[in-house]
């Protein structure tokens, strides 16, 4: 069930002392949302299950160092979205001998963004069940599954996050040139599967 | 000599990115567009290109109920929150 701001502020307060159903709590209404986030970057269940227990360990551990600059669900989003990159990384064993190599999980310190633009829960339902939709989604999250992980990552970032270009290439560590080869990979490899689909969309 | 010759079909759908983030020059913007305006072999992708950024954010929200793995995964931090909260206060 949906929280006002101040029964949100409240629950911020308990988890903060340590109340777990009060973590319960808070984190419930988004779920739905962080997982879905993590997962269309890992195309993968169980990967998709533990990155989101890092995720949601770290915006607990990041619960004393959230000033209100913008919305929880935005911010602990984005924290999600940092432990699934965090996570591809780990299985690529690039986590060999240094974990502070990587950046923090929490948004305000390490990312300049504004986080204001994240799809919320609540509209979701209505395009989500609209039925002309549900065969392109299913086909595209299908074929997201087929992208090379470097791809999917990226344009995951791009065209449904909206991440910029540049803050994309801060975030893995390559170049904006590579971002775009890769996006462009990415968009063509879907378009090449799925442009019959795209073009009747209205 | 111009700076970027009327573009061949393959320059043109490997431009595609690079025109949709206007990082192109715009000389270079300029002849890709016009060769799109003409080529029926290219708009197409073109616009697919463009249909997917558009619809794409909307087809990929979230479903209104999380899945089984994300309330095991929720249910698994809750308990480690709880183990935490019980070690405090031991120490304390």
């Amino acid at each position: 069930m949906p929280t006002t701001p101040a029964q949100q502020s409240d629950l911020i307060r308990l988890a903060v002392e340590g109340d777990s159903d009060a973590f319960g709590a808070l984190i419930h209404p988004h779920l739905s949302l962080f997982h879905h986030g993590i997962y269309r970057i890992l195309a993968n269940h169980q990967d998709a299950q533990d990155a989101l227990q890092d995720g949601l360990l770290a915006i607990y551990r990041g619960l004393p160092r959230f000033e209100g600059r913008s919305q929880f669900s935005s911010w602990a989003y984005r924290i999600c979205i940092n432990a699934a990159l965090m996570h591809r990384r780990s299985s690529r064993r690039y986590v060999e001998k240094n974990a502070s190599d990587f950046p923090s999980l929490d948004p305000e310190e390490e990312h300049p963004n504004p986080m204001e633009t994240l799809p919320e829960v609540a509209a979701a339902s209505e395009a989500y069940n609209q039925l002309e939709h549900r065969e392109l989604r299913d086909k595209l999250m299908e074929t997201l599954a087929l992208l090379p992980p470097s791809q999917r990552e990226v344009f995951v970032l791009r065209d449904i996050e909206d991440w910029s270009t540049e803050d994309i290439a801060t975030q893995l560590g390559v170049t904006t040139l590579v971002v775009r080869q890769r996006l462009h990979r990415a968009r063509d490899f879907i378009c090449a599967r799925l442009q019959p689909y795209f073009l009747r969309v209205p | 000599m111009t700076p970027f010759p009327f573009p061949p079909c393959k320059e043109v759908h490997e431009s595609l990115t690079e025109l949709m983030e206007g990082s192109a020059p715009l000389y270079k913007r300029l002849m890709l567009r016009l060769h799109l305006a003409f080529c029926d072999a290219c708009r197409p992708a073109y616009l697919a290109f463009l249909a997917m950024r558009r619809v794409g954010p909307k087809l990929l929200l979230p479903p209104a109920d999380s899945p089984r793995e994300a309330e095991d995964a929720l249910k698994a931090v809750l308990k480690r929150v709880e183990q935490d909260r019980s070690e405090k206060k031991i120490k304390g």
